[in-house]
């Protein structure tokens, strides 16, 4: 029958590695019996199960008698982390805009797409999107889990170090004066032009010594022309307010992320009213290449539309967490 | 021996070190059997006496510049 110290070895022996086992359980079993003996010495008394309880406890449970014996295990350990988390900040948004791109660019039913289709269709590419890059993460971490089997002792030659070379101070309520007076410039030119030379929008061209026009927005893109009017005003007024303010602030991070979310409701009704907002037919109706070209247009808008709602999204979500981030730093 | 020199170590702590320093060259070892029982003896390597002196003088550099502070 085995003893409570054969249990307690087979119990060692089954959390170390095959080439420590032998040596390390013959080495533990000659200490613990080396134990039992000075106890029965110092009580007088041959060892019984009593005694090996006690003994056995001062070991400490098979666990906790391995743990030193082994070396520090890891899946990615911290010489591989830096170059890991390197390869995931790069690899993962890539991976996240390419399979937004790719759902939208095969997107192959038929448009005019209805609000139905366009909401299952969005949690569709989201879906698509998190399952490309939660695969990726994994196949990532499979890698790097294979090259610190192999190359445990793996480690990038340190360059020579220069202090110049550190990161500015993270400062994310600092505001980006050239972005915003770009963005206030192309919104103006936005507001201009769509609200006072609507009709000069179209394709041109010079035939037998005489320039022809061509209008191609339909009577449906004028009804969006209010709101994007107002999407325009609204960037300029918010980009005003950050410029006057100097930083980002509660007030003007809760205005950005209502005029994100105005510009989703846009993208999303241009989604839904592609083949209405403008025609082909005046311009290339004789040429009989309307209908490839305007279903190769269709497809390049809703990939366009898409990628501007992931974008605003995404923007939303970066604003959420400076707004906590703020809250939480005070 | 090593309580008898006022040193009190855990055989927990204890075999595992001997065990990474053998790994790393500076012990050897061999099981003999006494009493019925086997047991294994560490002894200094060669590498392990090259070895010695530097790390002597490292732990007595330690301990001076411990002194000192704790002096100060």
């Amino acid at each position: 029958m085995d003893t409570l110290i054969d249990r307690y070895l087979n119990a060692v022996s089954e959390n170390l590695p095959a080439r420590l086992r032998k040596d390390t359980v013959t080495e533990i079993r000659s200490l613990i019996q080396d134990a039992l003996d000075d106890r029965s010495k110092e009580e007088g008394r041959s060892p019984d199960n009593e005694m090996m309880v006690e003994v056995l406890k001062q070991f400490g449970s098979p666990q906790s008698i391995v743990a030193p014996y082994l070396p520090e295990k890891y899946l990615i350990g911290p010489r591989l982390f830096p170059t890991f988390n390197l390869v995931i900040s790069i690899v993962l948004p890539i991976l996240a805009v390419l399979s937004m791109i790719g759902f939208w660019a095969g997107y192959s039913q038929p448009v005019p797409i209805t609000g139905v289709d366009l909401v299952a269709n969005i949690a569709k590419s989201i879906g698509n999107m998190l399952s490309a890059v939660i695969q990726g993460f994994g196949n990532i971490v499979i890698i790097f889990a294979i090259l610190q089997w192999v190359l445990p002792d793996f480690r990038i030659k340190p360059k020579e170090w220069d202090p110049r070379s550190l990161k500015a101070v993270r400062q994310p309520d600092k505001i980006k004066r050239g972005e915003l007076i770009t963005e206030i410039f192309f919104s103006l030119i936005g507001l201009i032009v769509f609200t006072f030379y609507i009709d000069k929008i179209g394709i041109y061209n010079y035939v037998n010594g005489q320039w022809t026009f061509t209008p191609i927005l339909t009577s449906a893109f004028n009804n969006f022309i209010p709101w994007l009017d107002l999407l325009w005003v609204i960037t300029i007024l918010l980009n005003t307010i950050l410029l006057r303010r100097g930083a980002w602030e509660y007030g003007t991070r809760l205005f950005a992320i209502a005029l994100y979310a105005f510009g989703i409701g846009i993208s999303a009704s241009f989604l839904t009213s592609i083949p209405y907002i403008y025609t082909l037919q005046g311009a290339f109706g004789q040429l009989g290449g309307a209908s490839i070209l305007q279903s190769l247009i269709n497809q390049v808008l809703i990939v366009a539309f898409a990628v501007a709602i992931l974008v605003n999204a995404l923007k939303i979500i970066k604003m959420l967490l400076n707004m906590v981030r703020g809250r939480i730093n005070g | 021996l090593l309580s008898e020199k006022g040193l009190e170590i855990d055989q927990g702590t204890l075999y595992p070190l001997l065990r990474r320093l053998e790994t790393q060259g500076l012990l050897g070892s061999n099981w003999r059997v006494e009493d019925a029982r086997p047991r294994r003896y560490y002894k200094l390597s060669q590498a392990g006496q090259d070895n010695l002196p530097r790390l002597i003088h490292e732990w007595k550099t330690i301990v001076q510049m411990m002194q000192r502070m704790l002096e100060s």
